[in-house]
């Protein structure tokens, strides 16, 4: 229970910050931006595919994965930056409740956006569609809303491992993109050292497969991803190592 | 010295005093040394801080102060030897003293896009002060540095003094017993630092912590502090109340205006044991002593050889001069002496 107000603490300093770093209206306009893009634009282009096919599910998964690098490079190499690290290490916060919580906070913050696009998402698609109700089950709904919650996991687990050993917010953020690029095009580039039947078995899967199976499958998987990168990052969050950087 | 200051420390050395002869002291540290690659930045440390006092630690910069306080604040294990902190052991149980300490860094560390009275919020929040503990707590501690009304602004656009005394309420938010001030006047003006100072004293006296203050300002060690310890690279050089530290350690001086003290006159002082150094100024002569007891004997001289002496006016026993002198046996550059 004590870890549990310690990490809810430390969830609500990171949100008070991320809410005050700029002028409500700048907050709001970036959310709106956000939303039009990942819950009109993107399902308004795709159209009735969004919600029959499962391929769409990558894009949940990629988007909060690579938004949420910018945040968590912030939070902590920025903190150390900006010379309030030390003063929060200095507290009867445990390692565990500052690491945990602001993974956590930043992982809430850009799925609660990703949470806001999903509905959106649903009424675009019905609103520019042929007039036939479209919405997905429950099983693809809370799949997912998991993987964007597992790929927003992902991306923050690497943000703080990154940022622990980077020297600056700007090092960790540049390191953190490329390694985004570099995760989006893996898949890519393993298709070609594919044999041509796992291929098409693939390809046959992400166009008709079940979506909510590939939801939850894709979930399960960058959960796997992020473990031990947290497990990592939890080992070298030590306050001896973080007061002497 | 600002009357409200003398007051306020004389009233503090008596607690001192009395808290001197408790058994159970704030800091306990034997032979503490910590090691970086190619450097030893603490060497043997071996001090105790009486509760209830105010002590300052000295230095120049990279002397090893705040390595010490990370040492304290278990943020950093030491090679060898111990620390106990508040009856804590500072590697196995820092989590207790953490608990129960205030801190002032070398920044504020204070959240710069929240509010003043957001900043003491959360760490009232993690020390997990009551809702409405916390809310009067902050009104109180606002009300006392005199920032309450300012209260809702962002600490981004104020003064770093203000942010210091901001920082030092922050540090007090959840009554410690103890509180550790990394250079809380460094980089300040002069005026700020004595609103800083004014402040400290003040919330230090009401809420009877014990403070441990490092600092390389010599003027201000001696204005607010019960006792001093003295370091450099690493090595304690010195512990005492600052009085005893200028009055054990200062080279006395003399200055010693009168009819005849002529160049014949300094040329015979000069060659005496008692003399270490002369320099003749517009209306008589400043020596310096080999011995600090030695005043008489050289007045009993000048008397004898006919000198009309008007006025003898001992000076050199303060804490800057008692710290010059350390620093100038242990054959180190001095320490910054500006008040």
């Amino acid at each position: 229970m004590s870890f549990l107000r310690d990490l809810r603490v430390v969830i609500g300093k990171e949100w008070t910050e991320l809410r005050g770093s700029d002028s409500p209206w700048v907050t709001v306009s970036t959310l709106v931006a956000f939303v039009a893009i990942v819950g009109v634009f993107v399902p308004w282009q795709l159209g009735p595919v969004w919600i029959r096919a499962p391929w769409p599910i990558l894009i949940w998964a990629w988007i909060p994965l690579f938004i949420v690098t910018t945040v968590t490079a912030d939070s902590v190499a920025g903190e150390r930056e900006r010379r309030t690290l030390e003063t929060l290490l200095a507290t009867r916060l445990s390692d565990a409740a500052i690491l945990w919580g602001k993974w956590l906070a930043c992982v809430l913050w850009i799925w609660a956006a990703m949470l806001i696009c999903f509905p959106v998402a649903i009424l675009t698609i019905n609103l520019t569609g042929s007039g036939e109700l479209l919405l997905p089950g429950p099983g693809q709904t809370i799949g997912t809303l998991a993987v964007a919650f597992a790929g927003a996991g992902l991306g923050a687990a690497a943000g703080v491992l990154v940022s622990l050993r980077s020297e600056s917010v700007r090092h960790a953020q540049q390191v953190l993109a490329i390694g985004a690029l570099v995760f989006a095009f893996i898949p890519i580039g393993m298709l070609r050292v594919l044999p041509r039947d796992w291929m098409m078995t693939l390809f046959q899967s992400l166009a008709y497969g079940s979506p909510a199976a590939s939801a939850w499958t894709t979930a399960g998987a960058l959960s796997a991803l992020s473990l031990p990168i947290l497990v990592v990052a939890q080992a070298r969050f030590r306050r001896g190592r973080i007061a002497l950087k | 010295m600002d009357e409200h200051i003398s007051s306020r420390i004389a009233g503090r050395r008596d607690g001192a005093a009395r808290h001197a002869t408790s058994p159970r002291d704030a800091i306990v540290t034997e032979r503490l040394t910590r090691d970086f690659p190619g450097v030893r930045a603490l060497d043997a440390l071996s001090l105790s801080v009486p509760r209830g006092s105010i002590f300052g630690f000295l230095g120049r910069n990279g002397a090893g102060k705040t390595t010490t306080i990370r040492l304290l604040l278990g943020l950093l294990e030491p090679t060898t030897g111990t620390a106990r902190v508040l009856g804590f052991d500072a590697v196995n149980e820092s989590d207790q003293i953490r608990r129960r300490c205030g801190v002032l860094l070398e920044q504020s560390g204070l959240l710069e896009r929240l509010s003043a009275e957001a900043n003491l919020d959360l760490y009232g929040r993690i020390a997990r002060l009551p809702r409405e503990v916390r809310a009067a707590r902050i009104e109180e501690l606002l009300r006392r540095i005199g920032l309450w009304e300012r209260r809702g602004e962002p600490v981004r656009g104020w003064s770093r003094g203000m942010r210091q005394r901001l920082a030092i309420a922050r540090a007090l938010i959840h009554r410690p017993s103890l509180i550790f001030l990394d250079e809380p006047t460094a980089g300040l003006d002069p005026v700020s630092a004595s609103e800083v100072r004014k402040d400290l004293l003040r919330l230090a006296d009401r809420e009877r912590v014990t403070v441990f203050l490092t600092t390389h300002n010599l003027a201000e060690a001696e204005r607010l502090c019960d006792r001093v310890a003295i370091i450099r690279g690493g090595r304690l050089l010195a512990e005492g109340p600052p009085g005893e530290i200028g009055a054990n350690h200062a080279r006395r001086q003399v200055r010693i205006r009168g009819r005849g003290l002529n160049e014949n006159v300094a040329a015979l002082l000069a060659d005496r044991h008692e003399v270490h150094a002369l320099e003749r100024e517009e209306d008589g002569l400043l020596i310096t002593l080999s011995d600090p007891g030695e005043t008489a004997n050289i007045v009993t001289f000048l008397v004898r050889i006919g000198v009309g002496v008007e006025e003898v006016v001992p000076i050199g026993n303060t804490l800057e001069d008692g710290v010059l002198s350390i620093f100038s046996e242990d054959d180190a550059p001095i320490l910054e002496a500006a008040g």
